[in-house]
């Protein structure tokens, strides 16, 4: 499945989702009230731009040097006595990871939120071995792998599609008899997890950053799971996209706070974490610290005009402002990865052919850009995907391609033109010249408006027609053209003011 | 079955990866330069402000994540933590096990023997892994030390140590660290780079250092703030005035 979330074509994905009031209302509920908080957090910082400017510098650094940063790393984690695996695809990644839960016998996994491991569909490998329980322990995953493994919808905010009510009648599953509080629900998983905890004896976690010069990671949290599993069981795996790595603890402390006040408008996540083995004498934490770099088709990416969108930092504001999302939600885009990055990253790791629709799903408003904190020009990349599908790929073999042909010839030739000019009206208007009271003479609407096309008319048009009214055009004799030729231009009346006088009051 | 846990830590695994990604991107390897940051605003929080100010910033910043900031002198420890425990009604306590000096340090010495809990335990390598897991897991409140107090953030600091590990500051239901006002930083840039200097030195060895900014918290649930998800409850600096 990988990065993947739905078998349905994109256009049954957008009516699905226009359908579902509540999450549209709970996205636009976010989307709301993280514009107010992200906006404070990052006032607050002051200079905004400038530490934008800084970000983006460190991200650009390590990219350009990513193999000796991440040979830093490696050596580093090595010098402390742990193991770095380099997975060049999801496959080898899974794959020694469930050898590794084998090798090490374990029974109790406990896993802390991460994007990379549903990247490469990690919990239902490891719960095909026999005698393997596996737990997610953030609360919104927790929820995801309680109601059958559904797909998160935001890469911060994974269960916004979800009410309380819904959690409620979930959690009853496993023994719960409280009410929809959200504060009474987090209270029961906290029993029913700490439980699990206690007897974990495999951990798994994300990384935000790793740190290259320490061959430690760097992971920040609000609910204090990543630390729990960092600290309870005695083997750690720690599962890293490869582009996920400053040089030093002192850039990752600038990503952190940027990090933070762009996903959630804090300071700071409650938990910023640095750790790596544990040092002898020490009573917990990982004996046995295992990192996987993973690429994944990340490195197609590298060296090419979307290198850029390997500088992200999974703070989810591009998703958080734009007006796509706040309509069709995280599930509308079939992938992990939703929004302006999903629009960007998912062709990127999961190929033109299965996200081809994505780099559509956007009206290149640039709010996107502007929020993103490491600077992504991240419309710009969702052009250029468009321009790679249509004058590299010639992926579109709709009628679109056929339809633009015909209005090429047609607006190449004088005669064509003037004689589709003529037909318009008459060809147009049999779909409808709907007119009301409102549709006042000097609007476009004053010879009526087509409000629906018929389901065989091509996407160009109907796509548009479906959610706006097309106006009928004017009778040949009214159109512009002709309006023009009968109208002589009025001389303007030239008026040149003296010296002294007075000017119009 | 070819063994891919062998691969790990093997040159071939990584040169064939480093090398072709290297390819992939067209830029050769081994070429990096030092990171020069092109300007210094991590290093200018809050860079003017006088001690007084930074702790006025720090409670403010605090209480917004929901912490409890108390600044007492040393004299005044033993009473407020006997106290606080009463009223809290924590019977458990768990302590880091520091030797007498620290405790001394702190005038808390004889506190120790008159704490206010009804058990007290400690976390020490004396005892098994298992062990001071299920004593913390149990503890009503754990009372440890942190380094740093952040003022820009409301973050205090807390390195793991064998007397005061991972699941100590993790595990109990109620969490107090005391801080010396002497740790008081404008931002998580200073805290940091005193941590890279004294790793640096071999001062510190450990294998985790915890920016703790309140007690643990979730808005999973509509976007609606519960505070304990799955660590401490609640969260208390107690700042040592005179130290």
């Amino acid at each position: 499945m990988g990065i993947s979330t739905s078998d349905k074509p994109y256009l049954e994905r957008i009516e699905d989702a226009k359908s579902d009031h509540f999450m549209q209302a709970a996205v636009a509920k976010a989307q709301d009230a993280q514009f107010i908080k992200r906006t404070k957090a990052r006032r607050e910082m002051g200079n905004w731009n400038e530490w934008r400017d800084l970000a983006e510098q460190i991200r650009q650094h390590v990219l350009k040097y990513l193999p000796d940063y991440l040979e830093e790393f490696s050596q580093n984690v090595e010098k402390q006595g742990g193991h770095v695996f380099f997975a060049q695809t999801e496959e080898e990644a899974r794959n020694f990871i469930k050898e590794l839960v084998i090798e090490k016998k374990a029974k109790n996994v406990v896993k802390s939120k991460s994007m990379v491991t549903t990247e490469i569909d990690l919990d239902k490998t490891l719960l095909d071995i026999d005698g393997v329980n596996l737990l997610e322990s953030d609360l919104a995953e927790f929820i995801l792998q309680e109601d059958n493994w559904d797909e998160p919808t935001h890469i911060v905010f994974p269960t916004l599609h979800k009410n309380r009510d819904q959690v409620q009648e979930e959690f009853k599953k496993l023994g719960y008899t409280g009410d929809n509080d959200p504060q009474h629900e987090a209270r029961f998983v906290r029993g029913y997890l700490r439980d699990y905890f206690m007897k974990a004896d495999f951990g798994i976690t994300g990384c935000n950053f790793a740190v290259a010069d320490k061959g430690i990671i760097n992971l920040d949290t609000n609910e204090g799971n990543a630390d729990l599993t960092m600290a309870l069981p005695k083997t750690q795996v720690v599962v890293m996209g490869m582009e996920r790595i400053v040089p030093s603890m002192k850039e990752a402390e600038v990503l952190d706070n940027m990090l933070a006040r762009s996903a959630v408008g804090q300071k700071l996540t409650t938990y910023c974490t640095f750790s790596g083995k544990k040092v002898e004498g020490e009573v917990d934490g990982p004996e046995d610290f295992w990192v996987v770099v993973l690429d994944n088709g990340r490195s197609d990416a590298l060296g090419t005009e979307f290198e850029p969108i390997l500088q992200c930092i999974r703070c989810g504001a591009c998703m958080n402002v734009c007006p796509v999302y706040r309509h069709i939600g995280g599930k509308g885009y079939g992938s992990i990865y939703p929004g302006p990055l999903g629009k960007v990253l998912s062709p990127i790791l999961g190929g033109y052919e299965e996200f081809e629709d994505l780099p559509y799903a956007c009206s290149l408003c640039a709010a996107c850009t502007e929020t993103c904190p490491v600077k992504i020009p991240l419309h710009n990349l969702i052009r250029k995907h468009r321009i790679v599908e249509m004058d590299k790929k010639h992926m579109d073999h709709s009628m679109t391609n056929l339809i633009m042909k015909v209005i090429g010839m047609g607006t190449g030739s004088p005669f064509l033109f003037q004689s589709a000019l003529k037909m318009e009206y008459a060809g147009l208007g049999m779909f409808g010249k709907a007119k009301n009271d409102q549709d006042v003479d000097g609007t476009i609407y004053e010879n009526g408006k087509i409000k629906k096309l018929p389901k065989i008319a091509p996407k160009l048009v109907k796509g548009w027609s479906d959610i706006r009214d097309i106006p009928v055009p004017p009778k040949s004799k009214d159109n512009f053209r002709n309006w023009y030729k009968n109208h002589q231009p009025v001389e303007s009346v030239v008026s040149i003011r003296q010296k002294g006088e007075k000017g119009d009051e | 079955m070819s063994k891919l846990l062998d691969k790990a830590n093997s040159k071939e695994n990584r040169e064939a990866f480093l090398n072709r990604i290297s390819k992939k991107a067209g830029r050769p390897r081994h070429q990096v330069k030092e990171f020069k940051p092109l300007n210094d605003l991590p290093d200018k929080v809050l860079i003017n402000k006088s001690n007084d100010e930074l702790l006025e910033i720090a409670k403010e910043n605090s209480e917004s994540v929901n912490a409890k900031v108390i600044i007492k002198k040393k004299d005044e420890l033993a009473k407020f933590l006997k106290e606080y425990i009463e009223k809290i009604e924590a019977k458990k306590l768990m302590l880091p096990s520091f030797g007498d000096e620290k405790w001394e340090n702190f005038h808390l010495k004889e506190w120790l023997n008159n704490s206010g809990a009804e058990k007290v335990d400690y976390w020490t390598n004396d005892l098994s892994r298992m062990e001071n897991e299920n004593l913390a897991n149990d503890a009503d409140i754990a009372i440890g030390f942190a380094d740093y107090l952040i003022a820009n953030t409301g973050t205090i600091t807390v390195t793991v140590s064998p007397e005061q590990g991972r699941g100590f500051n993790f595990l109990p239901t109620h969490y107090l660290a005391l801080v010396p006002k002497s740790g008081l930083v404008p931002s998580t840039r200073v805290a940091v780079e005193n941590y890279e200097k004294r790793l640096g030195s071999k001062e510190l060895e450990t294998s985790a250092i915890n920016f703790i900014s309140g007690p643990s918290n979730s808005g999973d649930i509509e976007m609606e703030l519960v505070v304990g998800v799955h660590g401490p409850l609640d969260c208390t600096y107690l700042v040592v005035e005179d130290m």
